[in-house]
């Protein structure tokens, strides 16, 4: 029984997904399905085999040394909530969901997650997201971006310097390459193609050593939406250029998603003519009236205007 | 803001009109619709200085009347109600005379001059105001010719009787009359069939373009020939047309139809908008691209001024590249204007268009552009604005290199969110701004939505967005996810109503011209005596009377004076931008 015992233990080992009773019964022809079953059992006390539930199939996954050695020493409920600390992976799990899942009393949870965090196995994190929540996650795990906050965030904190930086990288890159260098009043024409994508900017951050943080286009292109959203450059739609002259960009029509060009905008120094004027930022502009304690007679703000 | 409006047209009546008619309009704005018994009653004046306030508040179109039967005996009660709309205009009557001076040249400043000031005058008797019948042949041609263009351009229009009556009320009654034609109570479907009918004969007669107050003048001689002294093409100088009689044989002249000199007209403020707005449009256009693209969309726009009649109107008409092209001054600055490269696209669609039409200027045009290279250059400037963001030109035929249109629906748009995040920008700065536009973009979002959209801490997000809520430039709608509606347990979306947020600004903006006349008030009025003492015949015909300290006080009062006046032009621009030429709030 010992050496059915270990070909099934080696054979759940080798599989890291999980093997059936299917498998195992393929596997070991010259056992019967009896005696498997009664070897899986053996294996499932002794804790050298776990189970899992995919869909509706029952699976037994095989237990490394390390591992075993490590759950020995647990009890029963370390081991439930251990095993639903590592089935989070990077999202981290929090306390209520594990009370949730586990039907364990609070007390009895807590109790699990101090000993797991004394033998070092857990560890806990905040999120950004919710930074009043402490979600537990393996020691050796590392948060995802969405607990994070991805390269943006430094300490939980955005880090607003790096990102103001940063944009501002971006933004002289698009500059220098949205206005003719020869004459820089003109224009390019609407079918111009030179405009710099995200996966440009991005090349050029890296090769730059802008950074050292590793960003992804899809950072980039977060960037790049705010500096279109503070109006310093607008998106432009690739043109397919479907004449003689030069085809198109290999790397946009390789590529399958739509390779957004960006272009920086000329930004006039621009003044409302609301703002112009003291009311536009008085303090106390809602109690200015013509009579009363403020009026636009007695204003101090319109004397200095006026003597500016 | 409609206090704030309510303030800002009595000051403005004040200003024009005087304190009696303000008190009346001021009524009438703070009250409605008033009969002048009512009207009398509340102003507390005489019944006379009443109905000498109404009638130069009707004369100017501020006031109109309305009749209705009221009553068991069916008396008739006559109405009167104010159009704070045409009061706002008076900000604006320097730009409107710097529009058609530079358009009509002196005499049609002179002429829309009296009929401005006049309220409603026929051109008998503004002649008769200049002195025209002293003045020489030649300027009396002159004249004639600025009043006919003033009147074809409709910057003047003829007056009928019903123009002064109420509008919803003329509506009302032509309602009535149809209604009266059915026997029975109408259905809701025939209610609904009798206003849409109503509203489509509005249409078509807002879309007439006949111009009223011009008849045909034919002088024939002997010969059989046509011969009259005209205004040449450059408006100045005067020619002889010949024409054999019936035949369009008027080599380069003017029309010739006249003025009817009894018409009675009145100033079209509506129609002079449009200018306004165009300026703008160039404006905005030169200053994203540069001087060659707010020329090439002047060009376009140009064009278009003779069938746009108000900003009411939704799209331009179709223009052709030849058309636009044509438009373009000899000295518009193209050259610099877009880097084509080497690109055959705009060179081909240069030479067919040259070629095929044979349209483009001659001459050696602007510098050293030849006549192929500027059409290029062009054509390349009308992609350029065409695939600009804002969709203002439109591109709706490739026919003979591509034909045009102007979208004013999305130019409104485009100037009036260019004013609104100027003024966030200004206000509360670039942070308020960058939320304001991610809420346009995306619509309606939670707080932690426009936090990451707009890469900022979640705290500082949600302080801001409740100092835009305060002023009023975005809004939130909740989501209940209770049905208790417990208001801990709801979803606050954020999001832009446009409505909202130009109500908020126009409230800015009325206060502040409301304070600025204030202000220009209490200058003045610290300073009345040195003022009086100017009017002096003598100190007037020697100003070395006036002591230095006088004086410095008077450059002054006048510094301030230009600085306050100019602030108000500048907000009344933005007044503009943001509301009036919006074709909902256009009005005909």
């Amino acid at each position: 029984m010992a050496e059915l015992e270990a070909k099934i233990y080696e054979h759940a080992l080798k599989n890291s997904n999980g093997i059936d009773n299917d498998y195992l019964n393929d596997a070991l022809p010259e056992h019967t399905l009896e005696d498997i079953v009664n070897g899986v059992n053996r294996l499932l006390q002794s804790g050298q085999l776990e189970l899992l539930q995919v869909g509706r199939t029952i699976l037994y996954r095989g237990v490394h040394r390390s591992e075993m050695e490590r759950m020995s020493e647990l009890t029963s409920d370390e081991r439930l909530v251990y095993k639903h600390i590592e089935n989070s992976g990077g999202e981290g799990i929090w306390v209520r969901t594990l009370k949730q899942k586990t039907n364990l009393l609070q007390g009895v949870i807590t109790r699990c997650l101090k000993v797991l965090e004394q033998r070092a196995l857990i560890k806990s994190v905040k999120s950004v997201k919710h930074p009043t929540r402490k979600l537990y996650m393996l020691i050796n795990v590392d948060p995802s971006s969405d607990v994070t906050g991805g390269p943006w965030y430094t300490d939980q904190e955005m880090d607003s310097d790096f990102i103001d930086q940063l944009a501002r990288q971006c933004y002289q890159f698009i500059y220098a390459h949205s206005f003719p260098r020869h004459n820089t009043k003109a224009v390019y024409s609407a079918n111009h193609t030179g405009y710099p994508t995200s996966s440009q900017i991005k090349r050029f951050i890296h090769e730059n050593r802008i950074t050292n943080v590793d960003l992804s286009t899809a950072n980039i292109e977060e960037l790049l939406a705010m500096l279109v959203y503070d109006g310093k450059v607008e998106r432009v739609a690739p043109v397919f250029d479907m004449g003689a002259g030069g085809g198109g960009r290999p790397a946009a029509t390789s590529d399958p998603r739509t390779d957004w060009m960006y272009r920086a905008l000329r930004v006039n120094a621009r003044d409302s003519p609301l703002t112009d004027i003291p009311c536009g930022r008085c303090p106390v502009f809602d109690r200015c009236s013509d009579s009363g304690a403020i009026t636009p007679a007695k204003c101090e703000y319109f004397k200095k205007w006026l003597a500016f | 803001m409609y206090i704030e409006q309510a303030n800002l047209s009595k000051r403005l009546i004040r200003e024009c009109y005087g304190p009696i008619v303000e008190t009346v309009a001021g009524v009438l704005i703070r009250d409605g619709r008033l009969p002048l018994g009512l009207l009398i009653k509340n102003t507390k004046l005489s019944a006379r200085e009443v109905k000498q306030a109404l009638v130069v508040l009707i004369q100017h179109g501020v006031v109109t009347h309305a009749a209705s039967k009221e009553g068991a005996g069916r008396r008739m009660v006559t109405y009167y109600s104010a159009n704070t709309r045409v009061v706002l205009r008076q900000q604006r009557l320097g730009l409107y005379l710097a529009l058609v001076e530079e358009r009509m040249g002196k005499e049609g400043v002179a002429v829309f001059r009296t009929v401005m000031e006049n309220g409603i005058m026929s051109i008998g008797t503004v002649k008769e105001r200049l002195g025209s019948s002293e003045w020489s042949q030649a300027a009396q041609i002159k004249l004639d010719a600025a009043t006919s263009k003033l009147v074809r351009e409709r910057f003047i229009v003829a007056v009928a009787p019903g123009d002064t009556v109420t509008r919803i009320d003329k509506t009302m009654e032509a309602e009535a009359v149809e209604l009266d034609k059915l026997a029975v109570l109408p259905t809701a479907k025939e209610l609904l069939t009798i206003r849409r009918m109503l509203n489509d004969r509005a249409e078509q007669e807002y879309s007439n373009t006949t111009v009223v107050g011009m008849k045909r003048v034919a002088e024939e001689e002997a010969d059989g020939h046509v011969s009259k002294v005209v205004v040449g093409p450059d408006g100045r100088t005067l020619m002889v047309a010949n024409g054999t009689n019936g035949a369009d044989g008027t080599n380069g002249s003017e029309s010739q139809d006249t003025v009817d000199q009894t018409q009675c007209f009145r100033v079209y403020y509506d129609r002079l908008d449009v200018f306004l707005r165009n300026q703008q449009l160039v404006n905005y256009f030169a200053d994203k691209y540069n001087a060659g693209a707010g020329a090439i969309v002047k060009a376009m726009l140009r064009i278009t001024e003779s069938r746009t009649k108000t900003c009411r109107d939704r799209r331009s008409e179709v223009l052709s590249v030849a058309q636009v092209i044509n438009q373009l001054p000899q000295d518009a600055p193209l050259a610099d204007a877009v880097d084509t490269g080497s690109d055959m696209f705009f060179q081909d669609l240069a030479a067919s268009a040259t070629s095929g039409n044979g349209t483009a200027k001659g001459g050696s045009g602007n510098g050293a552009l030849t006549p192929a290279k500027r059409t290029e250059l062009a054509f390349a400037l009308l992609e350029v604005v065409r695939a600009d963001a804002s969709g203002i030109v439109v591109k709706v035929d490739d026919r003979g290199g591509g034909q045009y249109q102007l979208n004013f629906d999305r130019a409104a748009s485009a100037l009036r969110d260019q004013s609104l995040d100027t003024l966030v920008h200004e206000k509360f700065g670039s942070l308020h701004a960058r939320i304001v536009r991610v809420l346009r973009d995306k619509q309606k979002l939670d707080e932690k939505s426009v936090a990451t959209a707009a890469m900022m801490p979640i705290a500082a997000c949600r302080e801001r967005l409740h100092d835009l809520a305060l002023a009023g430039f975005i809004d939130s709608y909740e989501i209940a996810r209770t049905v208790d509606r417990n208001p801990s347990r709801m979803f606050y979306l954020w999001y832009i109503n446009p409505q909202k947020q130009t109500r908020a600004a126009m409230r800015y903006i009325f206060k502040s011209m409301t304070n600025i006349f204030a202000r220009l008030d209490k200058e003045l009025a610290a300073r009345a005596p040195l003022v009086a003492k100017t009017k002096r015949a003598d100190v007037a015909a020697d100003q070395s009377l006036l002591t230095d300290s006088e004086k410095n006080e008077l450059a002054a009062l006048s510094a301030a004076q230009t600085r306050l006046e100019v602030a108000n032009v500048r907000l009344d621009g933005m007044l503009l931008a943001v509301h009036d030429i919006s074709p909902e709030h256009a009005s005909f």
